[in-house]
């Protein structure tokens, strides 16, 4: 068993699941409020202990990797939190989200296959639960896909974990680094299960579907917080050197993914699933990274999703508060309507383009030196290829924003996500000054 | 001995997973669907793991397929459909077929050759099991029940909208 200070921010989420669920029917104010209080509790052990000297148990890691993504993973959820709408019967949103988050932080600290197993499946069972929470059509089958092609990416991980196992003899990740046909195998098994909650090219299906039609608080955890636990469980399993099948698939779904992405969302006039499509896209940035085999991959991997995910959420934040259809039109004019709401859209639309003075431009920095010391050519013209589509059709969408609107009707914001859209601007402009705030600790936290 | 009871077992289930996905009435794939899972019950009693194949037996072949019955009472079983199904079965096998394949092929060619020996099977004591459950894997139980948890609100929401409506 890890010890009781590991297991605290643990305890917090689970209990504070079950308070949640418990005050949903009767008091949902309460039980948002609870779920808020349990996520800031949890962030606020794992960041108390974040240099504390590193512990292993049967099933977790207590390392600074697990910690720095677990913390990132809270903060992420507590983003999603505060514009998750509570509306028509759903109540139970916010027990939802902080029994995903346990399960992020259960596959950020993975060191055997129940666990990261059972942490990915905990986050996508969640993940469905809160998709089909409005009950609407498009909403259902959001849900519905993420079930099936989640369950399907659930079977051919434990396909992989099992084919290790018989390999090795434990069922221990460590498993996985060794060499040899069936261990080759059960890695690129292990490796198509994770693609499918990272949503790589041809494991992506469900990410515009769940960005367009399931609630954007939900599609912002899908895209956040998810990623950045199942970012940390890749590195994790980087970090052990695994047959070589693993560098080969990561850059062959990567490469896909940016070229994709970037492609496909160069078409799309929804919002939602413009940023579903650009989602995929900066997936493919993270695992071509760790394809490129620099030493640097790991924590360049691990900042860029960290700086991926305040953006996101300041975005669907304001593509919530623009309706459920919300179109590139709706954008027009938003920063003379709704000053922080525009701003913070066009801050984050140009963090996620790569563009200086925002964070998201060291992201695409640090990935491109990192393939660049890889020596990986090919991903780097793809990604350079997939950023400048990415430039293109971001800077669309953030000239409407700026446009005079003859239209005067603005859209609500609630306190709580004002108070979101200013911290992810201020997070997202600092580290676009100041990246080394976040790279630093990284650098000295990783193996 | 055993080696050799443990391979019968497993073409006996292999033969009848073929037949539990190309019948076209369901209830007949539903029996051919338990057959299988009883013979690989089988297969890991006759290598040693008498707990795996407890459980196969206890939630596969009881509380999975309970749930399929329930699955079939909704199902509609009329010739029309029928004959669909069976249309669908005419062209829709070739895709899952082929990822079959794409996994047998080198994992047989791979048992041959090269590869690291299979791990002995060998009996596992259930009072050590039970001391590993409770004891360093408590989390994992406890996580378990999280699982449950979320999925159980997530039926409960889908359940409740013919209530609602």
């Amino acid at each position: 068993m890890p010890s009781f200070p590991a297991l605290l921010p643990l305890l917090f989420l689970g209990f504070g699941a079950v308070a949640a669920m418990l005050a949903a029917p009767r008091l949902p104010r309460l039980s948002r409020v609870l779920a808020a209080l349990a996520l800031m509790a949890a962030a606020a052990t794992l960041a108390a202990r974040l240099w504390a000297p590193a512990g292993q148990s049967a099933l977790l890691s207590d390392d600074g990797l697990a910690r720095s993504a677990g913390m990132m993973v809270c903060l992420a959820a507590l983003g999603s939190l505060a514009f998750l709408r509570p509306g028509g019967p759903s109540k139970e949103g916010p027990a939802l989200i902080l029994l995903a988050s346990l399960g992020g932080l259960m596959l950020a600290g993975a060191t055997h296959a129940a666990s990261l197993f059972l942490g990915l499946e905990l986050v996508t069972l969640a993940l469905v639960a809160l998709f089909v929470l409005p009950l609407t059509r498009a909403a259902l089958e959001a849900g519905y896909k993420f079930l099936i092609l989640g369950a399907a990416g659930a079977a051919t991980l434990l396909m992989g974990l099992a084919l290790a196992h018989a390999a090795s003899g434990t069922a221990d990740l460590q498993a996985f680094a060794g060499r040899g046909m069936m261990l080759g195998l059960a890695t690129a098994l292990l490796m198509a299960g994770l693609c499918f909650k990272l949503a790589l090219v041809p494991f992506h299906m469900w990410t515009p579907d769940a960005f367009d039609g399931a609630p954007r608080a939900a599609a912002a955890f899908a895209g956040a917080a998810s990623k950045i636990a199942v970012v940390a469980a890749l590195v994790r399993l980087h970090t052990l050197a695994p047959p070589e099948v693993w560098a080969i698939g990561l850059g062959l779904a990567g490469g896909a993914s940016i070229l994709l992405g970037n492609l496909v969302a160069l078409r799309q006039d929804g919002i939602g699933r413009m940023l579903g499509y650009s989602s995929v896209a900066h997936a493919g940035y993270v695992a071509s990274t760790l394809a490129s085999g620099a030493p640097m991959a790991a924590e360049a991997a691990l900042f860029y999703i960290a700086v991926y995910a305040p953006a996101l959420l300041a975005a669907l934040c304001v593509t919530a508060a623009l309706g459920p259809e919300a179109r590139i039109a709706d954008l027009r004019g938003l920063v003379w309507r709704r000053p922080l709401a525009g701003g913070a859209m066009a801050l984050a639309l140009i963090s996620l383009a790569g563009l200086p003075v925002s964070a998201g431009f060291f992201g695409k920095y640090i990935v491109f030196t990192a393939l660049i010391e890889g020596g990986a050519w090919t991903l780097l013209a793809m990604a350079i290829a997939g950023s400048a589509l990415g430039a293109y059709y971001y800077l669309r969408f953030v000239a409407l924003i700026f446009r005079r609107a003859p239209d005067p009707a603005a859209p609500f914001l609630p306190a709580a996500d004002r108070l979101l859209l200013l911290l992810a601007s201020a997070a997202t402009a600092v580290l676009g000054l100041r990246p080394d705030l976040l790279l630093d600790p990284l650098r000295r936290l990783l193996p | 001995m055993s080696g050799l009871l443990a391979l019968w077992c497993a073409a006996v289930a292999l033969a009848c997973a073929v037949l539990a996905v190309t019948r076209p009435v369901i209830v007949h794939a539903l029996i051919w669907l338990v057959a299988a899972l009883l013979s690989l019950a089988a297969c890991f009693f006759a290598l040693g793991a008498s707990f795996a194949g407890a459980v196969q037996v206890l939630i596969y072949a009881g509380a999975i397929v309970a749930v399929f019955v329930f699955v079939v009472m909704s199902v509609d079983t009329s010739a029309e459909a029928r004959g669909r199904e069976r249309e669908r079965l005419a062209t829709g096998w070739r895709r899952p077929a082929a990822a079959v394949i794409l996994v047998a092929v080198p994992l047989v060619a791979g048992l041959g050759v090269g590869g690291p020996a299979l791990v002995a099977p060998q009996g596992t004591a259930q009072g050590s099991l039970g001391a590993l459950l409770f004891g360093p894997w408590a989390l994992a139980i406890e996580v378990a029940s999280g699982l449950l948890l979320a999925a159980l609100m997530g039926a409960r929401h889908l359940g409740r909208r013919g209530a609602g409506e």
